[in-house]
């Protein structure tokens, strides 16, 4: 049915599976080949409340949802999905696209709304473009998410250091701010390097600044006197 | 009528009577009740008119009848004092045996002529007193003087004293005016008497209640003295008209066209009534069958979108596989197979004609009219706009023996009433279409109207007690072209359903019955948000 192996191969780790959620079987079954023509995993769900139960929330790749549906429509499947913090993108379909219908759908979160009969090279950019946008997607948490780690391994004062670094303070006012001598910021300030694996100050505060900031709004009071 | 005048009797047959009346009376719309006692006063108020004109018009007559009688028995009054007068004053000496002969010839009423001079007394002393009062009387103008009345066979005589001789005449009071020319009837309603003194002559006895003209309607009257000084008799004509005089005929003629025209204007209103419900059916087939292509359309849409989409993607699907196919045998052989163009022309011309059918479909959807279009939202009491559905069919329930009522009150909604009774329509009808082909024995529509304030919600259940739904069918009723009846479109549900979403409500299908299985009718359960209708909703409830 679909061009690669559903076995557990090393490929399947990496290339995105597309979930294909439709009632209509013979329309299931040409998008399924459809997608498939271009080397996507297709995984093809008839029921909505099947695919809700089943389907893998990790796997890098896309959702195409049909909104007409018995039991369960597309734009509730929609809300559930962004209610239990899926991330993969979602593209709708629907026979009959209202303009109230596609305004509800990208209140939800949908990636694209399209129309049946949807032409080959619409359903693929947008399967495309959503796959492309999950692997960022995932990209940036998994970076967001070491970032977050190696920056729980600093020190108190080692935070504080980070925190006028990035307000864009000069070593000198460091130290005059936390009554510490230069060589000591500058000390503070390799193992910065060190422990958060950057190289450059300008990597430093892009990766950093948003961490920074999240701490000082968690704290009830900031430090400056 | 019950008899209310013996009610004072108490009886227990009568307390029943009176209270079968009220309740009747209480079970009378008010309005009826005021039509009735408008109708009442009406007849009633027509029936005093005619008595009264009737009245009137008797009383002219009876006048003029009387005015006529005093009249001719003044002037056969005054015609016996002349015969007399010429009596004395030119055969003083004739034979009254011979005058007695000729005279009741020419004069009916006339019985007797006597004579007397100084060698003939009268027989009679009361002519004697007579002829000596006659002679006693203003000098030489004797005047003629009444004597002898008898009552009993209403003779009288009448005495004109004279010389040499003096004259009587005994006379019939009762043959004074010829029959012919009298105008009141022997045996008429008239009392007809002549009084003098304390005598009474009675000329006609009348009907028996016109000796005491009294009752619900005064009688009447004429008593005047005949304008002969000789013979001072006084008329007295007596008339009843009570009830029994009334002229029952004009009264029930009245009446009878009274209820006629009442009884046509019914009718006018009924066929009024009737044209009325007849145009608002032809507006609501109208707007149905409107909302039905609509939704014709949109299921038919529907129903061919999804395969045409198939087809379209399973074409390019193909199209894209061949491409794949096609470079590898470019790159492996260095040539292709030649028919590949062919296939791949094929295959454009199928997915071309795949899109332009699916534009033919989506420019239909868009020509078919939108349910919801040009709907106008308005306060909308839904207990009154079930009772007007239910009298819209009214005919064909009745038709079909069908028992139908509205019950519950709920708050004011905030809807299009139009969409509302397409539904309620819808509903009634397809209940009715359920009951046709069952065998129950008392087939019965009830909608019950149910407010769920936590909710915000009003609930209104179409219930029949035909079969229900079949357990495989309950599922599909609201897919487009379902039908379990023969020749049915299968759009009814479906529009139905549309249209209470596009109220912002829904509608859902079940079979209500005993718990344990075994359907005893089927319900839908239209649900019906109170959003917009807040202060009119908290007035209502």
């Amino acid at each position: 049915m679909t061009l690669p192996a559903a076995a557990p191969s090393p490929l399947s780790a990496v290339s995105p599976l597309i979930h294909l959620v439709d009632d209509d079987e013979a329309v299931r079954q040409a998008l399924a080949l459809l997608i498939g023509t271009v080397g996507l995993r297709v995984q093809e769900w008839a029921h909505p409340q099947a695919f809700l139960e089943g389907f893998d929330r990790h796997a890098v790749g896309a959702i195409v949802l049909d909104v007409r549906m018995p039991g369960l429509s597309g734009l509730t499947v929609l809300d559930l999905l962004r209610q239990q913090g899926v991330d993969q993108p979602v593209v709708m379909l629907t026979g009959h696209g209202t303009v109230d219908m596609c305004r509800r759908a990208f209140k939800a979160g949908a990636a694209e709304f399209l129309e049946k009969p949807v032409d080959d090279e619409a359903l693929l950019e947008a399967v495309h473009n959503a796959v492309r946008e999950h692997v960022r997607t995932r990209q940036r948490d998994a970076a967001g998410r070491d970032a977050r780690e190696r920056y729980g391994l600093l020190s108190p004062r080692e935070r504080e250091v980070l925190s006028l670094v990035v307000a864009g303070l000069t070593n000198k006012e460091i130290g005059r701010a936390l009554v510490l001598s230069p060589r000591t910021v500058e000390t503070h300030r390799a193992h910065l390097c060190a422990k958060l694996q950057v190289h450059t100050l300008a990597q430093m505060i892009r990766t950093y600044a948003q961490l920074v900031d999240e701490e000082a709004a968690a704290r009830p009071a900031p430090p400056q006197a | 009528m019950p008899s209310t005048g013996s009610w004072p009797a108490t009886t227990a047959s009568n307390a029943a009577a009176l209270l079968k009346w009220r309740q009747w009376l209480q079970r009378m719309p008010r309005r009826s009740v005021a039509k009735l006692a408008a109708a009442v006063f009406l007849v009633l108020l027509g029936a005093t008119a005619i008595v009264r004109w009737d009245i009137a018009v008797r009383r002219e007559a009876f006048a003029v009848d009387a005015r006529i009688a005093h009249r001719l028995l003044s002037q056969r009054a005054a015609q016996l004092d002349a015969v007399l007068a010429t009596l004395v004053l030119v055969a003083p000496a004739a034979d009254a045996q011979e005058v007695a002969a000729r005279l009741p010839a020419l004069w009916p009423a006339v019985l007797a002529v006597q004579r007397s001079d100084a060698q003939h007394p009268w027989p009679d002393t009361a002519l004697a007193t007579a002829e000596a009062q006659s002679r006693a009387l203003a000098g030489g103008q004797r005047q003629a003087v009444l004597a002898a009345v008898d009552p009993v066979r209403m003779h009288y005589s009448v005495v004109l004293a004279g010389n040499p001789a003096s004259w009587a005449l005994r006379v019939d009071a009762k043959r004074l005016v010829p029959a012919e020319e009298w105008p009141l009837p022997d045996n008429g309603p008239v009392r007809a008497v002549l009084v003098v003194d304390a005598l009474t002559l009675l000329l006609h006895p009348g009907a028996p209640e016109a000796q005491q003209p009294a009752g619900l309607t005064p009688g009447f009257t004429f008593a005047k003295v005949l304008a002969t000084p000789s013979q001072p008799f006084e008329l007295r004509l007596q008339r009843a008209t009570g009830p029994a005089q009334w002229p029952w005929g004009w009264l029930l003629v009245w009446a009878a066209t009274f209820a006629a025209t009442i009884a046509a204007l019914w009718a006018l209103q009924r066929a009024r009534d009737a044209q009325r419900r007849n145009a608002e059916l032809v507006r609501m087939a109208q707007t149905a069958r409107l909302n039905t292509l609509g939704e014709l359309a949109a299921g038919m849409a529907h129903e061919l979108n999804q395969p045409l989409a198939a087809v379209l993607a399973s074409t390019q699907a193909a199209q894209r596989l061949l491409q794949h196919n096609e470079s590898a045998a470019l790159r492996e052989l260095g040539e292709a197979d030649p028919d590949l163009p062919a296939v791949r022309q094929a295959l454009g011309l199928a997915a071309a004609q795949a899109r332009r059918a699916s534009d033919v479909l989506s420019r239909l959807r868009r020509l078919a009219q939108d349910p919801t279009r040009g709907s106008v939202p308005q306060h909308v009491d839904i207990h009154v706009l079930c009772g007007q559905m239910l009298y819209l069919l009214g005919p064909e329930l009745q038709r079909r023996g069908i028992n139908a009522s509205v019950s519950g009150s709920v708050p004011t909604l905030w809807a299009d009433p139009v969409m509302l009774e397409q539904i309620v329509h819808n509903l009634v009808i397809n209940a009715m279409q359920a009951l046709e082909g069952a065998a129950t024995p008392s087939p019965t529509i009830s909608l019950v109207l149910q407010h769920f304030p936590d909710q915000a919600q009003v609930l209104l259940l179409v219930r029949d007690n035909g079969p229900g739904f079949a357990p495989e069918s309950l599922g599909r009723v609201f897919e487009p072209f379902f039908s379990t009846r023969t020749g049915g479109l299968g759009l009814g549900l479906p529009l139905c359903e549309t249209l209470a979403q596009a109220l912002g409500g829904s509608l859902q299908a079940r079979n209500v019955g005993p718990a344990g299985g075994g359907a005893t009718g089927a319900e839908l359960v239209l649900t019906l948000p109170l959003v917009g209708a807040a202060p009119v909703a908290h007035a209502a409830s």
